[in-house]
């Protein structure tokens, strides 16, 4: 099994070297068999990388600890669950995954082409199987997961507790689909370049791809910050901790790219612009795994380096080079069609937009890196921590949540004061509204005023949409008031899937605020029986209980917590010693209402178990977060289907076509 | 080209958000420094917001359960220079001896002891020998505001 996912990991990287040679040359000469023959290398490369991760999962189910790596991450006494998921614990297996993941996306992407895209095709294979050559010289010659110890150690050193749980089971996985989904849109946009056919053909693949890579980079960082609240007990879910910013950033410049498509598609402005943001958002995908995997900001001591820092910078400098070369060779062709008239238009809001979007990209990577940039340049490593994000991106996100409202009603070209009246008095009334009843529940800073406005003004903008759209349906076909409804949705999904994202978008936007603003956290040291209150919550530590199980002795406390004086239920805080690991864990209990999470850390206790002291949150409307999002996420894979209006309108071309051919 | 009016407004945005970010930088940042180098610049920095990482000192940790304080020495593993810390709030669980430490507060010459405001820990063990895993700095007694 060794040899075989290791002969594996070589084939693969000669079939992509083949690949990406093949369909250079294929595509130049426009000779096909040669560019089959390099597209079924793609479906090679998915076969051979699936055996070896196939394989290394079976080292890991059957122990095998001769594999430096399962030694590792794995042990004989952890849950069979872990055994497997220990496959992308490390350096190594992760990056199988993205490659797994990668070929398998780009067999799909050349199968799905297969009669298709046909001129484009050569190059997306290209830049695809060149993709896959970068992560498949990792894995042959820098971190290998197949390499051996010279003496198999009896036990592995075991995963790390904290990575056991369902959370990490599932966040690496989807976070590598959506970092690995962003190169399958920049190999159409590069293929677009590199073929010349700048037609709007790039765009529908590029997009939907996109759109794949946005909805699991939402899901997967929403999933890390749900892992982090749960799991590491410091009553928040963000910290703007490096690897989590790395997450983040590709996903602004995804989000940029699927809104400026649409001026590109209706207006034939911002071409240039779209290539720009495909080329940074692949790149900041690859930065991102990059900084996840060899630590070069999060590390505590400076230039932590793993041996792949090197390889990762030639990678990333290589492929920017490419993207900005092809870019400009055809900056002739990406002209705009139409200027910009007026700063009151569609065109105008969706470029402020996108201005947003980009720079609060630009200033998380800028706190990100900062500490890298202070020590090369002053010598002194210097570190911004959440203040600094914070203050930053809360402008941008304020504003970014008004444009939200205002971008998809405001009229093309320049809006007039009847566009005005007809669309925004209702949802500007309503958002003043609800700023008025948050200041009547006793909010008075403006800060959380202010967007609470905003988003009450995008949530009313939506529902009017909704409610105008249906109405008109009516008119011209009496159904039921519902039945229009969906009909609506359905006939015209970009723009009515579009409202499903905001909605989520405005609705995350209230929590995260929220609990920001208005969360309380207190330390106490209670003796048994004893009661302390928090805002409308009392808790009454009833007493410590010890249990021992094969895997950990566990140490809990007992809680009963009364809600405005009410019995609501019991809390037990715990701590785990796991008998392999030196390092308690401290599980967190948490009672979650749709009003607020009331969050219990047990911080310690003594001896004799009748002392503890308690970390007590209370973080007001994180659930809205979590809703919030994933209706974001409902939203992305419901504009991830075709529009029936589109397909009917190519069934009525067809029709008038097969008339007037009938007619000549 | 775009017209002249966007030009403008565009760089007036840009430039709004270029003083945001720099304006942030300036009310944000903190020093980073080893044990050593604070105790190198000592008078200079007493009472400066910093960050200092280095090691637990083994055998050094005590925990006041009543008032959920501890007080502890980091020190550097190659070099002199020992820094008494003192933390009040969530202890991570990673914290113990030998322990890989952050701690961010300041230091007070008079005192000679570093208050530390926040405490991050990294394992020491085995785990993450090899590649990093983003588990490893646990963020305690940090709030979004």
């Amino acid at each position: 099994m060794i040899e075989l996912g290791h002969y594996c990991l070589i084939a693969c990287f000669l079939l992509c070297v083949y690949g990406t040679v093949a369909a250079s040359l294929g595509g130049y000469r426009g000779n096909l068999p040669l560019v089959r023959s390099a597209e079924n290398s793609v479906v090679g490369n998915f076969v051979t990388v699936l055996v070896a991760s196939v394989s290394l999962c079976w080292l890991f189910l059957t122990d095998q600890y001769q594999v430096e790596y399962v030694a590792s991450y794995s042990a004989r006494d952890i849950p069979t669950v872990y055994k497997f998921t220990a496959f992308w614990g490390g350096q190594a297996g992760s990056l199988l995954l993205w490659a797994l993941v990668l070929s398998s996306f780009a067999m799909i992407a050349v199968l799905q082409n297969r009669h298709k895209n046909r001129h484009l095709m050569p190059y997306v294979t290209v830049v695809l199987s060149g993709a896959l050559t970068f992560f498949m010289i990792l894995l042959t010659f820098a971190t290998n997961p197949f390499d051996t110890l010279p003496v198999a150690p009896a036990d592995g050193q075991g995963l790390n507790p904290l990575l056991q749980n369902f959370y990490m089971i599932i966040h690496p996985p989807i976070l590598y689909l959506g970092y690995v989904g962003m190169t399958v849109p920049f190999a159409f946009a590069m293929a677009a370049l590199m073929s010349g056919r700048l037609d709007t053909s790039w765009i529908r693949s590029t997009r939907r791809w996109t759109l794949v890579s946005w909805v699991f980079l939402t899901v997967g960082f929403t999933l890390g910050g749900t892992w982090a609240y749960e799991e590491l007990g410091w009553g928040g879910y963000w910290a703007w901790d490096p690897v989590e910013n790395a997450s983040f950033m590709p996903w602004f410049f995804a989000s940029a790219f699927l809104h400026s498509v649409m001026i590109t598609e209706k207006k034939g402005m911002l071409k240039m612009w779209n290539f720009i943001l495909i080329l940074v958002a692949f790149e900041l995908s690859i930065f991102g795994t990059f900084v996840t995997r060899s630590g070069v900001i999060s590390s505590v001591h400076s230039f932590a380096l793993s041996n792949l820092g090197p390889l990762f910078v030639v990678f990333l400098a290589s492929s920017t080079s490419f993207g900005l070369f092809w870019i400009f060779y055809r900056s002739d062709q990406l002209k705009s069609e139409q200027r910009m008239q007026s700063f009151l238009s569609r065109e105008a809001t969706f470029l402020l937009n996108n201005l947003l979007f980009v720079s609060i990209c630009f200033a998380i990577f800028w706190g990100t890196v900062f500490p890298i940039i202070s020590e090369w340049v002053r010598g002194e490593k210097i570190t911004v921590g959440p203040p600094f994000f914070n203050k930053v991106t809360w402008p941008l996100g304020l504003a970014l949540l008004t444009l939200t409202g205002i971008c998809p009603l405001i009229a093309w070209r320049k809006a007039t004061a009847k566009n005005f009246r007809r669309n925004f008095l209702f949802p500007l009334g309503g958002g003043l509204l609800s700023g008025l009843i948050a200041l009547g529940l006793g909010v008075r800073l403006l800060v959380p005023l202010l967007f609470y406005s905003a988003a009450g003004f995008v949530v009313l903008s939506i529902f009017f949409e909704f409610y105008k759209g249906a109405r008109a349906r009516q008119v011209i076909r009496p159904t039921h008031f519902l039945v229009a409804l969906k009909d609506l949705t359905l006939m015209n999904k970009r723009r009515y899937g579009g409202f499903i994202v905001h909605f989520g978008v405005a609705m995350a936007f209230v929590g995260i605020i929220s609990s920001s603003f208005f969360s309380v956290e207190k330390l106490v040291t209670l003796k048994q029986g004893e009661q302390f209150e928090l805002r409308h919550y009392t808790l009454t530590f009833l007493e410590m209980v010890q249990r021992s199980d094969p895997e950990k002795d566990v140490v809990f406390a007992r809680l009963q917590v009364f809600q405005n004086g009410e019995e609501t239920g019991k809390l037990f805080p715990q701590k785990h010693f796991h008998h392999k690991s030196e390092q308690p864990m401290t599980e967190v209990a948490i009672r979650s209402t749709l009003r607020d999470d009331l969050y219990v850390v047990l911080s310690s206790f003594d001896e004799k178990l009748t002392q503890a002291t308690f970390h007590v949150f209370i973080n007001p409307l994180v659930q809205l977060i979590w809703i919030g999002i994933g209706i974001m996420a409902c939203g992305g894979i419901f504009l991830f289907f075709p529009d029936k209006k589109s397909a009917s309108k190519v069934t009525a071309l067809r029709n008038r076509k097969v008339v007037r051919d009938e007619a000549a | 080209m775009p017209t002249p009016k966007f030009l403008i407004a565009g760089s007036l945005i840009v430039g709004a958000i270029c003083y945001l970010m720099f304006s942030g930088i300036n009310d944000s940042m903190i020093y980073y420094y080893s044990v050593s180098e604070l105790m190198q610049k000592e008078s200079e920095l007493s009472g400066e917001g910093i960050r200092v990482s280095g090691y637990v000192s083994p055998g050094t940790i005590h925990l006041d359960q009543q008032l959920s304080q501890v007080e502890f020495v980091v020190s550097e593993k190659n070099s002199e220079g020992s820094l008494p810390v003192v933390y009040q709030g969530l202890i991570p669980d990673t914290f113990k001896d030998h322990a890989e430490v952050v701690v961010e507060g300041s230091y007070h010459s008079g005192q000679k002891r570093f208050h530390a405001t926040t405490l991050l820990a990294k394992c020491p063990s085995k785990y993450e020998s090899k590649g990093e895993e983003h588990s490893e700095e646990i963020p305690v007694a940090q709030r979004v505001n």
